[in-house]
């Protein structure tokens, strides 16, 4: 009933749906072009959605990341060549299809899967982000502090996949998160004297050096290149592939929209999740890697639905559970909403209206991405050497812009340059923007527990809830040691698109 | 130019050298005690353990020796020509800034051509204008 009043009274508000079709088409735009990937492009964004209010600026960047998951296929199809993480999966067999000259049919499927994906990812959020935030009203600061730090310590283990590295760039980005001036005692901490870091760093301009502009100088020593796509493609998809695509899409929503809801679960890793699954479990398994359907339609619609039901913790418990998710999270607080339980009770209107914009954005995705496919691949022909000087000149103004203060741009290329640096290091930057967004709240739940304990920990295992957290907590730190002493290198990069060829 | 380093061994001295940084800046905050914390609690403690996982990685790169090559001079330009942009903004300006950054960070690309330079330059100004005329930002954009 919600979604009736507040859901359409938003999908027809005409601001917000024009920042929906903005979020889309910049998404499938960074989605295609390889070497742009959707944290870089929302962290650029972020400073663009200072005053725009809370529901155009979540739908637009919502938006951008699912529709990055959209437009990362057709350069994984036509290229060989992931768009953003998330499609590397894709690669293999839907550019196994375009050498056998079925490039429409991989872009069919992989735009009809996502769509399929899309809608069922939509309708479990509504279905249960209300639940889940009345449950959340019985959580107490234990419970919030347990979530966060299953987010920290899961957001590390699989981002850098190994724990200790892990825990160690949440904690710095938590120290980094306590500049500026504590609130409780009214104390300047780590501010050395400087006016502008009374407020602490800013969590915006923090992001667009760790990811935008460390990404910049990462691509760059990587020499990134790529050929562009001179074949044909012929949409009209076989009733064959129809028949297929089907329950390999809801296999690969089912299992996107677990991967969404879980502590440092993203879209990438459901999109491998969905892969193995697929060739595994679907009918014609033998024909996985040669080019089969279901190859492309089980990560592709994996990695659209874990990219929406991201959003479920983040709307219903206020806590994040992937660096992209935190960004999000910095988005509603910039714009005034204080992110926790209350919001679909408190604010409606901002919940049912994301959940709307959903519905309404995979649709203009599905359009933008089957029927428009060529505009795509017209834009693929933009090298990535012509892009990148742009970006960081826009990047700069736009981190100006979000204070009018030139000491933010120089704040983030100090970033950029430790993020480069710890880049090659394998230090992911995700778990320490994570830690600096989630720091201080962390550290606000944890005084006032110990405030209401008396200076107990025993709260963090008593409850029952709180018990529940501590053991999937225990589970995650079992399994990151055990990937950290299991035999190999330590950190070994994903490279799945060199075994397809 | 690229320099090869102990991977586990940066890694150990990056997280020590964190943590003693906010160990020494910030041992002048109160630590208060459980019950009531002070502004330096959680600081005094997140502290100690990244030293203690710094230690820890010093133990590993005893162990595993692997190397990695660090590129040394290219990320320095990049964010270098960025810090001058947001330091020389006053003098001038958004739009030769601007110009200036795109054309020193391109050139760092092989394939570097002035033709293309000068097409999404016209994009970028186009892009400032926005950000000046519709998102209200108060950069200057000229000063000559």
């Amino acid at each position: 009933m919600d979604f009736l009043t507040y859901g359409l009274a938003s999908i027809l508000d005409p601001t917000t749906l024009l920042f929906c079709l903005v979020g889309c088409v910049v998404g499938t735009l960074i989605g295609v072009l390889p070497g742009l990937g959707p944290t870089a492009t929302i962290s650029m964004l972020l400073p663009v959605t200072y005053g725009l209010g809370p529901l155009p600026s979540i739908v637009m960047l919502a938006g951008i990341y699912y529709g990055s998951m959209y437009g990362g296929s057709t350069s994984a199809i036509l290229l060989n060549m992931p768009g953003e993480p998330a499609s590397v999966m894709t690669c293999i067999d839907g550019n196994r299809m375009t050498r056998d000259g079925r490039a429409g049919a991989a872009i069919f499927t992989a735009g009809m899967s996502s769509f399929i994906a899309g809608v069922l990812a939509t309708f479990l959020i509504a279905v249960f982000s209300p639940p889940l935030s009345e449950l959340a009203f019985k959580f107490g600061p234990a419970e919030f502090c347990l979530l966060m730090v299953l987010g920290f310590v899961t957001v590390g283990v699989v981002t850098t996949g190994d724990m200790f590295k892990g825990i160690g760039m949440a904690i710095v980005g938590i120290l980094l998160g306590t500049i500026g001036t504590d609130i409780n005692s009214g104390v300047l901490r780590y501010t050395f004297g400087i006016t502008d870091l009374a407020d602490g760093i800013g969590f915006a301009v923090v992001a667009v050096g760790l990811f935008a502009f460390a990404d910049i100088a990462k691509n760059l020593a990587d020499k990134l290149d790529f050929k562009v796509y001179q074949g044909k493609i012929n949409l009209w998809p076989k009733k064959e592939d129809l028949k297929r695509l089907i329950p390999s899409s809801i296999r690969g929503g089912a299992i996107g929209s677990f991967f969404g809801l879980i502590p440092g679960g993203s879209a990438a890793m459901s999109s491998f999740a969905a892969y193995a699954v697929e060739k595994k479990f679907s009918r014609h398994r033998d024909e996985i890697g040669q080019g089969a359907v279901e190859g492309v339609a089980g990560p592709e619609s994996a990695n659209n639905a874990a990219s929406q039901t991201g959003f479920i913790p983040l709307l219903s418990l206020g806590i994040p559970e992937n660096a992209v998710m935190a960004l999000m999270l910095g988005a509603l607080i910039i714009n005034g909403v204080q992110p926790g339980p209350m919001v679909i009770t408190k604010q409606p209107e901002l919940f049912w209206g994301i959940v709307a914009s959903m519905l309404i954005g995979n649709l203009f995705l599905v359009i933008l991405n089957i029927p428009l496919i060529r505009l795509w691949v017209q834009m693929l022909k933009v090298p990535y050497h012509v892009l990148y000087p742009a970006i960081i000149a826009i990047c700069c103004v736009g981190v100006y812009s979000i204070n009018n203060n030139p000491n933010d741009v120089l704040i983030a290329a100090a970033f950029g340059l430790a993020g480069y640096y710890l880049l090659t290091l394998g230090l992911e930057a995700a778990p320490l923007m994570l830690g600096l967004i989630l720091g201080p709240m962390f550290e606000e739940y944890f005084r006032r527990q110990m405030m209401i304990s008396n200076g107990s920990l025993m709260p963090f295992v008593e409850r029952p809830i709180s018990l529940v957290l501590v053991m999937a907590l225990t589970g995650v730190v079992v399994y990151g040691f055990y990937k950290m002493f299991r035999k190999g290198p330590i950190n070994k990069p994903l490279d799945v698109t060199e075994k397809s060829n | 130019m690229q320099i090869k380093a102990n991977r586990e061994l940066a890694v150990g001295l990056v997280f020590l050298n964190t943590g003693l940084f906010f160990l020494y800046y910030g041992r002048g905050y109160a630590i208060g005690d459980p019950f009531n914390m002070g502004p330096g609690f959680l600081p005094f403690f997140l502290s100690w353990a990244l030293v203690a996982l710094g230690l820890l990685q010093l133990v590993r790169a005893w162990r595993d020796p692997s190397l990695v090559g660090i590129d040394i001079f290219r990320p320095i330009i990049v964010m270098a020509s960025i810090a001058g942009f947001a330091y020389f903004l006053p003098w001038m300006g958004a739009i030769v800034g601007a110009g200036l950054v795109m054309l020193i960070t391109g050139i760092l690309h092989p394939k570097f051509k002035f033709k293309f330079w000068l097409v999404s330059y016209a994009v970028v100004i186009a892009l400032i204008l926005v950000f000046k005329f519709l998102l209200g930002s108060t950069i200057p954009l000229w000063t000559f």
